[in-house]
């Protein structure tokens, strides 16, 4: 996939505390998930937001809690590889 | 089934209320083309075991209103509108899931004839009416 984010998220499935849970299969070839960290979250439509990365679980996937406003508001918080 | 294909799934949480009026207006964010669609059913099957996608319904309130004021349609540039009714005719079941007005549509499987059937359920997409015009 050739995309802008690092986790394809489908926003529709957020709960109302921002939070969503979502595969390892939907991160992007390359990005390691690491929980405490953040991570450009998205999908082909909608607008990328930035997340924290709650947990991180090989069998039960990862929780992440998606931070309201631009990724560019939030920048300062995505680790530089 | 063999032990290892046990797979435990967390069940899918329903809230107990009653179905809303047909003519309810739902609402799905993004142009739902069929990978995607078939992204999240697959997505929700990995979390809950049911292969579902995820609307809402305008319950209250009006869809700019719901477009503007929802965390999660407005993080998107369309939207594509349908109906209780219509999709409980297309014929789907919809499960009152998680927080209203958070609902599902549970699928069936992903065949050429289930998807193509979900997506005419919806109008076409149109520009998200809710969205801040600064973005």
């Amino acid at each position: 996939m050739t995309t802008n984010y690092d986790i394809w998220v489908d926003f529709m499935t957020m709960r109302n505390d921002r939070r969503l849970w979502t595969r390892l299969e939907d991160i992007r070839p390359g990005f390691v998930p690491i929980a405490g960290q953040y991570a450009i979250v998205g999908c082909e439509d909608a607008f990328p937001a930035v997340a924290q990365i709650i947990s991180v679980d090989i069998e039960d996937g990862m929780v992440l809690q998606v931070l309201a406003g631009s990724v560019e508001e939030h920048r300062h918080l995505l680790t530089t590889a | 089934m063999e032990r290892q294909d046990l797979v435990m799934v967390q069940p899918l949480p329903i809230r107990r209320e009653q179905p809303p009026d047909d003519a309810v207006v739902v609402v799905r964010a993004g142009v739902m083309d069929r990978p995607s669609l078939e992204r999240a059913a697959r997505q929700c099957f990995g979390g809950w075991g049911v292969l579902a996608i995820s609307v809402e319904a305008v319950i209250g309130t009006t869809v700019d209103q719901a477009c503007r004021t929802s965390p999660r349609l407005s993080q998107y540039r369309q939207v594509r509108l349908s109906s209780i009714g219509r999709l409980i005719r297309g014929p789907f079941v919809l499960l009152p899931t998680f927080e209203a007005p958070h609902f599902s549509v549970i699928l069936p499987d992903l065949s050429d004839l289930t998807v193509p059937r979900l997506i005419r359920c919806f109008d076409d997409p149109i520009p998200n009416p809710g969205l801040d015009p600064s973005r």
